[in-house]
């Protein structure tokens, strides 16, 4: 069979029925950009090699819980390293808090976000006013829910509530500019 | 939950940024409401794009290999229980007979089936209507079928994600149940989060109920019985159902599942078709 002719939802109906070369496929067509954000959100290239690993395991043991009605898979495949690798940044705080060190976290959301090839994605990040850009690193790269993010900020709650909601928005509208830009 | 505050929380959901509580509040709250449904998915785009984050970096040149190696050893998947090699395999060993398609697979490929063939008959139907206004009766049952059978399986996708989710937790615990003296090939197992404070209920080998009749879980606890939701089953005898805002479901001591009017009803009344006690299988 010619994997890598299929669509993406054709292969993980493959691999639910445990057809371990269309996981291959899979894994050739996505691996590099669930590793890319496992590293971009973890900075350690072993945290982020574990990442990918274990999506792709949960890939091959889960498939058939993906719909693809209701997301692209690469959309579904990335939540999941997203999902992965916030657990893995909380465990690390956890780990942090546990033998107290220095609160390096604030200080790195940061420059762990910056080294990292952002493409569109980056630009719009960038041009983010600075209080919201924040709370999108804290909430999304970093893994900290709005009520840390309230408390570390200093930021009532709804403030921050507020400044998830518009850099949201700005970066959707952001994105769909350029993308319309291309057309 | 109410949707001003739904709202206010979606965007800190699409950041992965609410405590455990308030994801599942929300997510209970948007299952059920379609305008916050509609918010979430209109919303959810900036989320989808901030995944798209960074170029490729390769992944690790020898990780190919090590994870085809691991599932190459494992035959079925294994590791973790999944949906495929976890709780239905054993849901399946756990019946003596062997129940035709029950691999979540299937059941996944057949939502999509449906929901297409049901989109067309409805299709149909609204064709039917514009062209004859005399829209018959029969027509109108099985648009009103339809309709309540897509709601069904939009339920079963958000539990189905539910459950995807939960095989993907460490530390997950199971409880069979068994039929009961009405469904005796029937049986049950409720899968827990780690800290027992939600899970999923699956069943297979129930029979489809009428339309007016819903299958309902309850749990008890010094005899005092509480309702933990209602659901149906396809046609293959399988059901779902999210069980979650009852605090520590360890605490209860025993399962019960019976037929229902299908609003509910505040005390069991029908027959009893799935019973066992809160038992923990054990973590997996
Ligand atoms: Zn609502």
């Amino acid at each position: 069979m010619e994997y890598h002719l299929l669509e993406d939802s054709e292969l993980t109906s493959l691999v639910a029925s445990g057809d371990q070369q269309a996981l291959a496929a899979l894994y050739d067509r996505h691996a590099n950009r669930v590793f890319s954000l496992a590293l971009t959100l973890l900075g350690d290239y072993h945290d982020a090699e574990e990442v990918t690993q274990d999506v792709i395991m949960s890939v091959w043991q889960n498939s058939g819980a993906y719909d693809p009605l209701r997301a692209r898979f690469s959309t579904w495949i990335a939540r999941i390293a997203h999902n992965r690798a916030v657990d893995e940044l909380r465990r690390r705080r956890k780990r942090a808090a546990e033998s107290p060190l220095e609160d390096h976290e604030i200080a790195q959301a940061d420059s762990t976000v910056a080294g990292i090839e952002y493409e569109t994605v980056r630009s719009a990040l960038y041009e983010l006013p600075e209080e919201h850009r924040r709370v999108v690193y804290l909430g999304f790269f970093q893994g900290y829910t709005h009520t840390e993010i309230s408390k570390m900020l200093d930021r009532p709650l709804g403030t921050v509530k507020t400044q998830m909601r518009a850099a949201l928005r700005l970066l959707r509208d952001r994105v769909t500019a350029s993308a319309e830009e291309v057309l | 939950m109410k949707c001003e505050e739904a709202g206010e929380l979606i965007h800190a959901y699409l950041l992965g940024a609410l405590d455990e509580d308030e994801r599942r509040g929300l997510e209970a709250h948007v299952r059920g409401c379609p305008d916050c449904l509609a918010v979430y998915y209109e919303e959810s785009q900036s989320m989808e794009m901030l995944l798209r984050v960074g170029d490729p970096v390769p992944a690790p040149l020898g990780l190919r290999k090590r994870i085809l190696d691991m599932v190459n050893a494992s035959a079925r998947p294994a590791m973790r229980p999944g949906l495929i090699g976890g709780p239905l395999a054993l849901l399946r060993s756990a019946l003596r007979q062997p129940v035709a398609a029950t691999a979540m697979a299937v059941v996944s490929i057949t939502l999509v089936v449906l929901s297409g063939g049901a989109v067309l008959l409805w299709q149909e139907v609204n064709e039917l209507k514009d062209e004859d206004s005399r829209l018959s009766a029969n027509l109108q049952d099985q648009l009103d079928q339809i309709q309540e059978e897509n709601e069904r399986l939009a339920q079963t996708i958000v539990n189905q994600l539910d459950l995807a989710y939960l095989a993907s937790m460490e530390g997950v615990s199971t409880v069979m149940l068994e039929g009961g003296d009405s469904a005796p090939k029937s049986t049950g197992m409720l899968m827990l989060s780690p800290n027992a404070t939600w899970g999923v209920l699956l069943t297979l080998g129930l029979e489809s109920l009428p339309r007016d009749k819903v299958y309902q879980l309850w749990l008890m606890s010094n005899n005092i019985r509480t309702s933990a939701g209602t659901f149906k089953v396809d046609s293959a005898g399988q059901g779902q159902l999210m069980v979650q805002g009852l605090g520590d479901l360890r605490d209860f001591e025993n399962l019960e599942v019976s037929i229902e009017p299908a609003e509910g009803s505040p005390e069991a009344s029908g027959a009893n078709v799935l019973k066992g006690p809160m038992v923990i299988d054990g973590s997996q």
